[in-house]
């Protein structure tokens, strides 16, 4: 036999519902904006594998050293790139000096923390009129490798 | 009583919703007096030309007509006129303002059609799950950029509702109001115009085949009257447009490097691309309320004639998308030339929203299959119009956009735009000449250079070129001829060419743009042009 409706509610309901909007919303703006220093960022990163994403001759490795040396290393070709580094805290952006690579790692938020993304299109930003923006998210492995591209032995 | 408390949920859920989503966009155009894109550009030149009082000419090609949808550059001509701020300006900040109108209006639309619950819901998948890392312009979302394609979904949802009101009827005014909407979102774009102006004839075709297999002439004839009186709207609404696409060009495209462009995750050659944005557990969602649609299910809130429309609209999105793919492969491939209209992905666009809708729906028939399960209870009334249900469904799903936040609030859209407008404003050059060129030359002024420095800076300027880039150009216009024209006279400056005195007055080339670098391989510029404009270090300007 069909029951009436039982599932109303009273204004203290609303209002706790209004609380509670409030606060998911300020969570929401706390877990995505946050100061990223450059110390975080430091540290020895290397492509997953994707069976989607067109990546063929991206660089596999990246390693953010704290002196300010940036390598971009790929197995086959060896290092792409090295050179300085320095971050934009603002922008949340890996700069370098050299057009290809400027700003081509940045951070982006997710639920899990900070994640250092590359930008899978090899044509510098600004000269990138389709804004072929798509990106992979890096595995941070640990800290700079000294010596890279010698990978130490297991 | 009850149904009302749900309504005071869903809005306070929608708001809650629309500042979240507000919060990034306005970040991202923070501090930024220009934007990068080209459409920007294109826009800021349609802004000018109308602001010097030249409207219904193209700025680009001197002595022809205005080509592109007005409706946006009207608005952003007369925020200019009140404020006084400059049309670049005006273009990148007043973005994530203006386009709050889709969300609230994408909201209203799902109201009408599905309830205001399933709106909250559909509204949510809109603002929070549909978009994932793609570009904002390719998918119907809220986005902080303000161009043509995120503007004019606005007109669609509003539009739609007037075409389901006029077929709840054979009173005339409503097809005139239905008529007119669809000329208005025809100003602001085609492709919204498009698939409404599809949806109105397809209803109107199955009304009267309905009436003529039952006899009812008086109800032909009262429709036919409607339809001819929507379609007289149309046509009186986009005269601002139609009198110089049809008047002046008879719509005969000789361009078609405009439509042929494809969003390039939607190209064979990007597939992987496509499945990466696409193969979601959003699109699962989605697919789940469409079928459940089809099969007629979970429709208690629905107004009367929304499973029609949202089929209707998937439908007609789905066909023009797969004709419009076909238009470009066999161009590309065959050299086959079929009537083309807009670029794919505005199609994909639409379908997209209707995605949004389709998860709404399922996402409140899976909650009111599992709220039965555990509360064990059934009840007459729809669980969409019962509060507490609508309570406990809202917060999920409010939990569920607030975890999923940090990637909405620094997807590529707002993030990688921002960093891209940051770097355009980074030692350019062109800068100056865009914020120049325009008091330094009249606007009969034409302009020869690259195809490059078209685009960027003279685009925005409002000054013309011999040719401009192919996709952003006067679709009726031959390009192509305009290109190899803009080439010769180039060649023209390097090394003496027969041709170069007759193509500078057929095209009335008053001015040469280039870099230092290029003039040093130009030895006869200073002849044909002996005169120096201006100069900065990424540019000169010759004058005749």
């Amino acid at each position: 036999m069909l029951q009436p409706p039982r599932n109303g509610i009273s204004f203290r309901h609303l209002a706790g519902f209004a609380a509670f909007l409030a606060l998911l919303m300020a969570i929401a703006v706390k877990i995505t904006w946050y100061p990223i220093p450059r110390s975080s960022v430091v540290g020895t990163y290397v492509r997953p594998s994707s069976v989607l994403l067109p990546m063929s001759g991206l660089p596999d490795t990246v390693v953010l050293y704290d002196d300010g040396t940036l390598i971009f290393s790929e197995a086959t070709s060896g290092v792409l790139f090295k050179g300085p580094w320095h971050w934009d805290e603002q922008e949340r952006v890996v700069r370098t000096e050299v057009h290809r690579w400027d700003r081509q790692l940045s951070m982006r938020s997710t639920l899990f923390g900070p994640r250092l993304a590359m930008r899978i299109c090899t044509t510098p930003v600004n000269e990138d009129l389709e804004e072929r923006d798509d990106e992979v998210d890096l595995r941070r492995i640990g800290p700079p490798i000294p010596g890279f591209p010698h990978m130490p032995s297991p | 009583m009850e149904g009302r408390q749900v309504q005071w949920l869903a809005i306070m859920f929608f708001l809650f919703m629309l500042v979240l989503a507000f919060i990034p966009a306005i970040r991202s155009v923070s501090g930024l007096p220009w934007g990068s894109v080209i459409d920007f550009h294109r826009d800021e030149s349609f802004v000018r030309a109308l602001l010097e009082g030249h409207y219904g000419e193209d700025p680009t090609y001197l002595g022809d007509h205005l080509w592109y949808p007005p409706l946006l550059t009207w608005i952003e001509s007369a925020l200019v006129a009140i404020t006084g701020l400059p049309p670049s300006t005006i273009i990148v900040q007043m973005g994530p303002y203006a386009n709050l109108l889709a969300p609230i209006t994408f909201f209203l639309m799902a109201w009408y059609f599905l309830g205001a619950g399933h709106a909250a819901l559909s509204t949510a998948a809109y603002l929070f799950f549909s978009v994932g890392q793609e570009p904002g312009y390719a998918i119907a979302t809220y986005s902080p950029r303000l161009i043509p394609v995120s503007f004019g979904q606005v007109f669609f949802y509003l539009e739609i509702i007037l075409v389901d009101r006029a077929f709840r009827s054979t009173r005339l005014m409503p097809s005139l109001w239905a008529g007119a909407g669809a000329g208005i979102a025809f100003l602001a774009h085609p492709a919204p115009a498009l698939i409404a102006v599809l949806i109105f004839a397809g209803y109107t075709a199955v009304d009267v085949i309905r009436a003529f297999r039952q006899g009812d002439k008086a109800h032909i004839r009262r429709r036919i009257s409607a339809s001819f009186l929507a379609g007289a709207a149309f046509l009186v609404t986009t005269l601002p447009i139609t009198w110089y696409i049809i008047g002046h060009y008879g719509m005969h495209t000789i361009n078609r490097a405009g439509f042929l462009f494809t969003y390039y995750a939607l190209t064979l050659h990007d597939l992987g691309l496509f499945l990466n944005y696409n193969l979601t557990f959003f699109s699962i969602i989605a697919l789940l309320g469409a079928w459940l649609v089809w099969r007629r299910q979970g429709q208690d809130t629905m107004a009367p004639g929304s499973r029609r429309m949202l089929l209707s609209w998937l439908l007609i999105s789905l066909v023009l998308f797969a004709y419009s793919y076909t238009v470009s492969v066999l161009d590309k491939h065959a050299g086959l030339s079929l009537p083309g209209t807009v670029p794919t992905f505005h199609f994909f666009f639409y379908m997209k929203a209707t995605m949004a809708l389709f998860a709404g729906i399922a996402g409140w028939e899976l909650f009111a299959w599992a709220w039965r399960l555990v509360t064990r209870t059934s009840s007459c009334t729809p669980l969409a119009l019962q509060p507490k249900p609508a309570l406990v469904l809202f917060s999920i799903t409010a939990l569920a956009c607030t975890l999923n936040y940090p990637s909405y609030a620094t997807r590529r859209d707002v993030r990688l735009s921002h960093n891209r407008d940051r770097a355009f404003l980074e030692n350019n050059p062109g800068i100056e000449v865009a914020e120049t060129l325009g008091t330094l030359l009249p606007w009969g002024a034409v302009v020869l250079c690259e195809i490059k420095h078209s685009g960027w800076p003279v685009l925005p300027t409002a000054r013309h070129v011999v040719a401009t880039e192919s996709t952003f150009g006067n679709p009726y216009v031959d390009q192509r001829q305009r290109e190899t024209d803009n080439a010769l006279l180039l060649q023209g400056m390097s090394a003496p060419r027969g041709d170069t005195r007759g193509l500078l007055e057929q095209y009335g080339v008053t001015n040469l743009l280039v870099s230092p670098e290029e003039l040093e391989q130009m030895p006869l510029a200073h002849g044909w042009f002996p005169q120096q404009v201006f100069r900065n270090d990424g540019f000169v300007l010759l004058g005749r």
